[in-house]
């Protein structure tokens, strides 16, 4: 049995304007222990999606397919349950932490709340829970009484690590735990985060548009656009390899690849294109790219492909094989 | 004569009210930029980076040291004089969420500069002002929202329309795509590239990534504790 397992998700939000389906169809597994990247633009549904599995988002949201956490579909949950859940078995670091902790609460006011509300402590014992957890983000305890504004923008991020830690989740949602951050902190939060989640053993599901961390972090990666998840696969291969023109289109971006941008923005959620959604964009289209709605298909296992480029890629390969056959 | 000298500038600040210590953010800098190029500027967090951004352009009051823009020195202009030479020197801050106003919607956001610098009639406004859109490939349907219902590189973008109708000389681009994703990046930095090729502006390019600076820049230094400690 997986830890999580995501089937046929589609996240909408009843608006004004109609329904915006901001996650469509997104199938994703998810074992003990293992760390998977979702990559894409701002704005593709990659936050919605991280908030999706704990039900954090909006009372104008309206959920479909299931999401099982161990075995259980945490869709049919009572709210009451949820509330437990959150935090003890899915911990989550939310992104912009200036924004995320309350500014009139000292930091170890928002870290021993935790445990004052899961485990029941007390206050004193609860204190000392949360300097420990300080420490091992490397904070000296000592500033506990601290108020988020005296922290600097790289200390905010370690005091969510350890909040999203706190209770040795078994799975931690990192949401853009690098942006905006300068590069040589950047590499120590990601060391930070890559060294406590392989000694809690907890999934880590890392959400961002930093392929460098990407890289660094996750065994696994899937890239997300408009909403869907158009391709995924192991990091290293994704990235060596890429098979959307998608996927190529955003390592082509890089500084270290030329900075060639794509020309267009992203589609709307209300009117997404028809057909495959990436084809006003795409330097492949053909004809059929505007009417066909591609499938997901699996090129080798755990290689999974959205885009009609490959759709005869399986018929190719065995067309190929009876011609070999019959030489 | 070169579009801009800079001569050991130098921008201090006391650490408190009752400190005596100073907290040297700028620390005698001193460069030379020609139209139409780029000097990129890289360093940690903290370096001064910005501090030197903003004095040079006037928004801080330099301690010492003197910047000539076209020949002249900054810091003796004042009032209308500073202000017409000021039009030509502008910049693009790191976060467009918290530079336009956010009562203000975007068409007014992008007439603003003109009519503050009167350098259109009235009547001719509305055509600069979807010229300018059009110059930065924004939609024109976006003119008539608030700031707050755009993404990041469109706001980006409407900054740098907003700057474009100035005509300016010179820019400082202070990090500006960090907050944006490597899409969004490319497309901002190669608009910037471009409108430098047509117009011949010079920028001063800030940013903490070494591999964009190399990109964008002609001449490149590297910052450390308020020092251009490498000239290349």
């Amino acid at each position: 049995m997986s830890l999580l397992s995501v089937e046929n998700l589609t996240v909408s939000f009843k608006t004004r304007k109609g329904p915006v389906k901001a996650n469509e169809g997104i199938y994703l597994k998810l074992e003990q222990g293992e760390t998977l990247a979702l990559i894409g633009e701002t704005g593709c549904g990659k936050t919605t999606f991280g908030k999706a599995l704990l039900r954090l988002l909006s009372k104008n949201v309206k959920f479909e397919g299931r999401i099982f956490f161990r075995g259980q579909d945490l869709l049919s949950f009572p709210e009451k349950k949820m509330r437990r859940l959150r935090g003890k078995e899915i911990g989550i670091m939310l992104q912009n932490p200036s924004l995320a902790l309350n500014p009139v609460f000292s930091i170890g006011e928002q870290l021993s709340e935790i445990y004052r509300c899961h485990e029941g402590c007390e206050k004193k014992e609860a204190e000392k829970k949360a300097g420990k957890m300080l420490e091992l983000v490397e904070i000296a305890p000592s500033r506990m009484a601290e108020y988020p504004h005296q922290f600097s923008g790289g200390m905010l991020q370690r005091v969510m690590v350890a909040l999203g830690l706190a209770l040795h989740p078994a799975l931690l949602i990192a949401d853009e735990p690098t942006k905006g951050l300068d590069p040589q902190t950047k590499e120590q939060i990601a060391r930070l985060i890559f060294k406590l989640v392989s000694k809690e053993t907890s999934a880590l599901l890392l959400i961002t548009h930093d392929l460098e961390v990407a890289k660094q972090l996750t065994e696994r990666a899937a890239v997300m656009y408009a909403g869907e998840i158009v391709e995924s696969g192991k990091t290293k291969e994704l990235f060596s390899n890429p098979k959307h023109p998608y996927t190529q289109a955003l390592l082509a971006a890089l500084p270290e690849n030329g900075l060639r941008a794509v020309p267009g923005q992203s589609p709307s959620f209300v009117s997404p294109p028809s057909g495959c959604r990436f084809h006003p964009r795409c330097a492949f289209r053909k004809k059929s790219c505007s009417q066909i709605r591609p499938k997901m298909l699996e090129l080798e296992t755990g290689r999974k492909v959205r885009c009609l480029l490959y759709e005869n890629y399986e018929n190719f390969e065995k067309t190929e094989e009876k011609a070999n056959a019959a030489t | 004569m070169p579009l801009l000298k800079v001569e050991n500038l130098k921008k201090h600040y006391s650490a408190g009210l009752f400190s005596r210590k100073v907290i040297r953010a700028v620390d005698g800098v001193s460069f030379e930029l020609e139209r139409g190029k780029t000097l990129g500027l890289v360093g940690k967090s903290g370096c001064g980076k910005s501090t030197l951004g903003r004095t040079i352009l006037r928004l801080l009051e330099p301690t010492a040291g003197k910047v000539f823009f076209e020949g002249r020195d900054l810091s003796e202009l004042k009032g209308r004089e500073l202000k017409k030479l000021g039009r030509k020197m502008q910049i693009i801050f790191q976060h467009p969420e918290a530079s336009l106003n956010p009562k203000m919607r975007i068409y007014d956001c992008v007439a603003e500069p003109l009519r503050i610098h009167s350098l259109c009639k009235q009547g001719a406004e509305k055509t600069w002002v979807y010229k300018l859109i059009e110059a930065v490939s924004l939609n024109e349907e976006l003119l008539f929202r608030y700031p707050q219902e755009l993404s990041g590189g469109q706001l980006q973008r409407v900054m740098i329309a907003r700057i474009l109708g100035l005509r300016p000389k010179f820019i400082v681009a202070d990090e500006p795509t960090s907050m944006l994703d490597p899409l969004v990046q490319a497309q901002i930095l190669s608009l910037l590239k471009n409108l430098q090729q047509e117009y011949g502006i010079s920028f001063l390019f800030i940013s903490h990534d070494p591999a964009l600076v190399e990109w964008m820049s002609d001449e490149v230094a590297v910052m450390e504790m308020g020092k251009f400690v490498k000239y290349l």
